[in-house]
């Protein structure tokens, strides 16, 4: 499931970054109950963002009906600028479906909110890792090409920081050696305890 | 079909009444009710959560639909559907047990989720619904405490409108014997004390672990679907098989 790995750490990094900024409050006010999802080049999923009157929903499908953008990483920084935005689409770089201003509030928001993606991510998803998990085979663009290495090292090590309950496949997989290791030591300690129980019974007779 | 009284289902691993059934289901859940979203936590190391935005996902809900969150408990699937399907859309949470859907009603309106979502006392069996109705049914971990399964999935094949989809989140049959090894420890050796320690309730978490053990396995689930009318039934394994979430549709 990393896509909803991915998607669960988008929620709490935006939400965290909402909660510290009361300035973005107006922004998120004016897309209240919209949507916006973004078709990015290099994800072989769309992603939905939806906004609430204190928070930002994320979900990986394609969602909305109030505007779809298929475009690429790079373009997306570009969007803000509403003078740019008919070139990008001319030159093929952005196509548009539903209402361009809600992509441009959605930007708005973005850009105050500031985030620092790169180094947010990475302090999700970096220096854990040790597991593959493959099914995300994304080619992120150069920018984020550390992500793509993070990501597809296993997604589920995201939750960890936000959910230390939650438990890693090594360590799942060390859970179940251990089962089965404290199996073969039960049954070894029954087979003696049997004998030493049999040994007790012929001395005892 | 009619019920023989004298019938005999499972509950857990005991062989009971019919009747009796479902009043034992009741007291599981009127039991754990309040504890039920700490305990979800605890007992799947938060991945429940993984494996319910897997199921928002795969959904394919869309602005203005019409959801059923059957067996909704506390709501956790709803809290997402309310959000997507918007205003013009409507969500019911639906739960056999009042104390479920008391804890549920009272989360989600602290989560200030209001005015998209209705709440309704159902059994899964006979929805009080009429026919060709939602768009989309979910029902989460929830299949397994129906008493007459393929009941209920007719029921659900009613209300959903053509083109409608059902998609069953529910445990399954873990893929490797490995895993299947561990998680049996798990759950009739650690579980239920967990159950004990935090919800003072061992007992009901011995029954979850049973009930999760009698419930049939991927084929079989996808097979019922199919009997009860469900088009393109498919299934997906999440975590190893720990769960599976089926889908069908109905045209
Ligand atoms: C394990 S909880 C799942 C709750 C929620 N869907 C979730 O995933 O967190 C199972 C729920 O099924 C409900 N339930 C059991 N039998 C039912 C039936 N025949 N019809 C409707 N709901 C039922 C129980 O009351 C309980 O709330």
């Amino acid at each position: 499931m990393p896509k909803q790995a991915l998607t669960a750490a988008l929620e709490i990094i935006i939400n965290k970054a909402l909660s510290l900024d009361p300035d973005s409050q107006a922004n998120l006010e004016a897309i209240n109950g919209r949507s916006l999802t973004v078709n990015l080049r290099e994800f072989d999923f769309p992603l939905t963002f939806i906004a609430e009157q204190k928070s930002m929903l994320v979900v990986a499908n394609n969602t909305s009906e109030d505007c779809v953008l298929t475009t690429s990483l790079s373009t997306l920084g570009k969007l803000r600028q509403s003078s740019l935005i008919t070139s990008l689409i001319k030159s093929g770089e952005l196509d548009i479906e539903g209402d361009p201003k809600i992509a441009q509030q959605f930007a708005r928001l973005g850009e105050q909110l500031s985030i620092d993606w790169e180094q947010q991510l990475a302090h999700r998803i970096g220096d854990v890792g040790a597991y593959k998990v493959h099914q995300l085979a994304l080619s992120i663009g150069k920018k984020l090409q550390f992500a793509k290495q993070q990501i597809s090292q296993d997604a589920s090590e995201f939750l960890l920081h936000e959910q230390p309950m939650l438990v890693a496949s090594h360590q799942q997989h060390d859970f179940t050696l251990a089962v089965t290791l404290l199996e073969q030591q039960t049954q070894e300690l029954d087979a003696r305890l049997t004998n030493l129980i049999e040994q007790a019974d012929q001395i005892s007779r | 079909m009619t019920i023989d009284k004298t019938e005999t289902t499972h509950f857990g691993y005991k062989t009971v009444n019919i009747e009796e059934k479902e009043s034992m289901v009741a007291g599981v859940f009127h039991s754990v009710a309040k504890q039920y979203d700490v305990m979800n936590d605890l007992m799947s190391f938060g991945v429940h959560r993984l494996w319910k935005r897997f199921t928002i996902d795969a959904s394919g809900v869309r602005p203005g639909n019409k959801v059923l969150d059957l067996a909704g408990g506390t709501g956790d699937l709803t809290a997402k559907f309310s959000k997507i399907v918007g205003q013009s859309g409507q969500v019911i949470l639906a739960d056999i047990n009042s104390s479920m859907l008391q804890v549920g009603r009272d989360k989600l309106r602290d989560l200030g989720i209001v005015g998209n979502v209705d709440y309704v006392q159902a059994n899964a069996q006979a929805l009080p619904f009429e026919d060709n109705s939602f768009d989309v049914v979910t029902i989460a971990f929830g299949l397994r405490n129906v008493t007459d399964k393929d009941e209920a999935l007719r029921s659900i094949y009613r209300v959903l409108k053509p083109g409608g989809r059902l998609l069953v989140l529910e445990f399954s049959k873990p893929d490797s014997e490995l895993l299947n090894k561990a998680y049996d420890f798990y759950s009739f050796n650690i579980l239920p004390k967990m159950g004990d320690f935090v919800a003072q309730d061992g007992e009901s978490y011995q029954y979850l672990a049973e009930s999760i053990r009698m419930h049939p396995d991927q084929e079989t689930l996808k097979s019922m679907m199919e009997t009860a009318g469900f088009e393109h039934a498919t299934y997906h394994n999440l975590t190893g098989g720990i769960v599976a979430l089926h889908k069908g549709y109905k045209f």
